[in-house]
């Protein structure tokens, strides 16, 4: 009975149900629906019954008109129709003197009756309509929802089955690539070692020198992957700890020079870095990997003779540096793409080397806050260019290294 | 400069390092002992009194750094450790504790024997000779007198001092500490730009191309090199 209670109120409320139950199933209860609208009609006639010896009963049926218009509402045509009939009964019983008859004294108030009944039923048969068409619109949106989730689900799934199959390419590449790049110098190595061990007599001195210089850097160049590979496994995990002291970038681009000095032979170097240039917050031992990088891949892709430069420019905020070749130059479109893990140059597979440097190196140089960008250069050749802030974002510098 | 005859003991967990660094240096006429864990490697100094040790870093099961701690309570033999890259902590850790230097795996037979010759100096005691020459670099002890190419080069007290210093470690790494307490003073121990900016200016004054030093070498992390060979 409680419950029946709190489902009229809220009925009168215009709240949902308490039961939660949607409007569609209500229509196969119909026996409900017809005893709510009698709770409806009760549950008015006990709130209006305290005015009755104030107000002329005539405008105390105007009353009722709200109950019909919430059971049109909310139990659908046949329970308003009910409730309208229930509306007149209980106007009589209650309202019409003599009370608590289905008698009546005036016979004006026949005329009221039918007035209610009539107003009754168009109220039930506007208002049921207007609820049949706001239900149907709520089917075809909850369909058309429905559809629209469905279709948002498959898309997700095309887009999560394409990422996986991306993902799976990425890495066969990253495999294919580390094992390539690890194999190849251990390759020459092993081969150079292998022929001055079983063949030392056959060769001659010419050869045995040749072999044994190739094999140092070979080894050389395993080290540098191996670095690089370390780094970006840091780099990744989020493990590289920057370390930064105040140095001058011309003892950087030194300390990478005598890094790279058997590779470079006899590569003719233009240095410019002005005396008097500004000191740079710079992890030491990081920023030299990365010069080693940038010079590393202007040696590969420069032909044998042609100069590399670097170029130093400091001062305001910032400080730059360029490393130029004149090599081929990078296609407009992968100038961007170069600095992408395993991305090489295609024309230039042969080059060697993982493609990592230059990820790696840009990784670094943003760990320090700085940029890393590659542009073509006017008569052929690439450069690029590292800039770092001289600002060190207020935080104190680690003087202290050790 | 002479090698031959010198006793090495070689500390090293790594039985392919030691095989390696043993075919080496009996190349170079040393006599090799191999020790393969700390403890092991401190009672060979003992026994064998070598003229310098060769110790990694990277010890199973004392570090190599306390090896460097305990021998020196009562060894002055020189002592060069091998180490990583990534290390430089560890190797400036083993330089305060009382290493001669260090070697960056992978590293060349020809590093190596450079570097233990130029342990083996510092323990013969200090150059005592009035005038250093190396290339162009000519330095005249006695007059404070330096000159390239034959031209003189005006230094500041300070850089000639720290030139100095440079010089007395030839062929061996000194820290920042090191060179800031031997030629300011142990106050300015952490005064690390003075020194930034005195041996950049040093370059410029003595190095055809700064950049590319010859002489001067930065050991990134740790300190720097006078280059005394090659």
């Amino acid at each position: 009975m409680n419950a029946a209670l709190d489902r009229i109120q809220s009925l009168v409320m215009g709240n949902r149900p308490m039961s939660g139950r949607q409007p569609g199933h209500n229509e196969s209860k119909a026996g409900l629906s017809f005893l709510y609208s009698s709770f409806l009609v009760l549950f008015l006639t006990l709130l209006v019954l305290p005015l009755r010896a104030r107000i002329e009963p005539t405008n105390l049926a105007m009353f009722y008109l709200l109950a019909v218009v919430v059971a049109a509402m909310r139990l659908g045509r046949g329970a308003a129709i009910f409730a309208s009939l229930l509306s007149v009964v209980a106007f009589d019983v209650v309202f019409v003197p003599p009370y608590y008859t289905l008698g009546v004294d005036d016979a004006q108030y026949l005329l009221t009756f039918a007035g209610l009944l009539g107003v009754s039923l168009v109220i039930s048969a506007l208002t049921a309509r207007a609820r049949e068409q706001a239900r149907a619109a709520q089917r075809r949106e909850a369909q058309t929802a429905a559809l629209y989730e469905r279709n948002r689900e498959l898309a997700e799934e095309a887009r999560q089955a394409q990422l996986h199959q991306e993902t799976e390419e990425l890495q066969a590449a990253l495999l294919n690539s580390i094992s390539h790049d690890l194999r190849t110098p251990l390759a020459t190595i092993t081969g150079a070692l292998s022929s001055l061990r079983d063949d030392y007599a056959l060769l001659d001195e010419g050869a045995r020198r040749e072999l044994l210089d190739n094999a140092y850097e070979e080894a050389e160049r395993l080290n540098r992957l191996v670095g690089n590979l370390l780094d970006m496994t840091r780099l990744e995990a989020g493990a590289l700890r920057i370390s930064k002291q105040l140095a001058e970038i011309e003892d950087v681009i030194g300390a990478a020079l005598v890094q790279l000095s058997t590779r470079l032979g006899d590569r003719p170097m233009v240095i410019d870095t002005p005396k008097g240039m500004p000191p740079a917050p710079v992890d030491f031992a990081l920023m030299v990997q990365v010069f080693v990088n940038l010079l590393d891949n202007a040696h590969k892709y420069a032909p044998a003779g042609t100069a590399i430069e670097i170029c130093a420019r400091g001062g305001g905020d910032e400080l730059l540096v360029e490393v130029a070749d004149r090599g081929p130059g990078i296609p407009s479109e992968q100038l961007e793409r170069v600095f992408d893990k395993f991305v090489r140059l295609q024309e230039r597979e042969d080059a060697g080397g993982t493609g990592l440097g230059l990820s790696i190196s840009r990784g670094i140089v943003e760990a320090h806050g700085g940029r890393l960008w590659a542009r073509n250069r006017e008569g052929g050749g690439a450069v690029l260019t590292v800039e770092l802030p001289l600002e060190t974002d207020h935080e104190p510098l680690t003087e202290d290294l050790a | 400069m002479s090698e031959a005859g010198g006793r090495v003991v070689i500390i090293d967990d790594e039985q392919a390092i030691r095989r390696f660094l043993r075919t080496v240096l009996e190349a170079h006429g040393y006599e090799v002992f191999e020790a393969a864990d700390g403890e092991a490697g401190l009672a060979a100094v003992a026994q064998q009194h070598p003229d310098v040790v060769i110790l990694d870093l990277g010890l199973p099961t004392i570090d190599g750094v306390e090896v460097i701690g305990r021998l020196r309570e009562w060894s002055e033999v020189p002592i060069v450790v091998l180490s990583v890259r990534e290390r430089e902590t560890d190797k400036i850790a083993a330089l305060d504790a009382g290493a001669d230097d260090y070697l960056t795996k992978p590293f060349g037979a020809g590093e190596l024997l450079a570097r233990l010759r130029a342990a083996r100096r510092r323990a013969s005691g200090p150059a005592t000779e009035a005038t250093f020459t190396l290339k162009d670099l000519k330095v005249d002890m006695m007059r404070r007198l330096v000159t390239v190419k034959g031209e003189e080069v005006q230094l500041t007290p300070t850089e000639y001092d720290l030139l100095r210093a440079l010089i007395n470690h030839a062929g061996r790494v000194i820290t920042h500490r090191q060179l800031l307490r031997q030629v300011w003073g142990s106050a300015y121990e952490t005064h690390f730009h003075l020194l930034r900016v005195n041996i950049s200016n040093l370059r410029h004054k003595i190095e055809p191309e700064p950049a590319r030093p010859k002489y001067i070498v930065t050991e990134p992390g740790v300190g720097y090199r006078f280059r005394d060979e090659g």
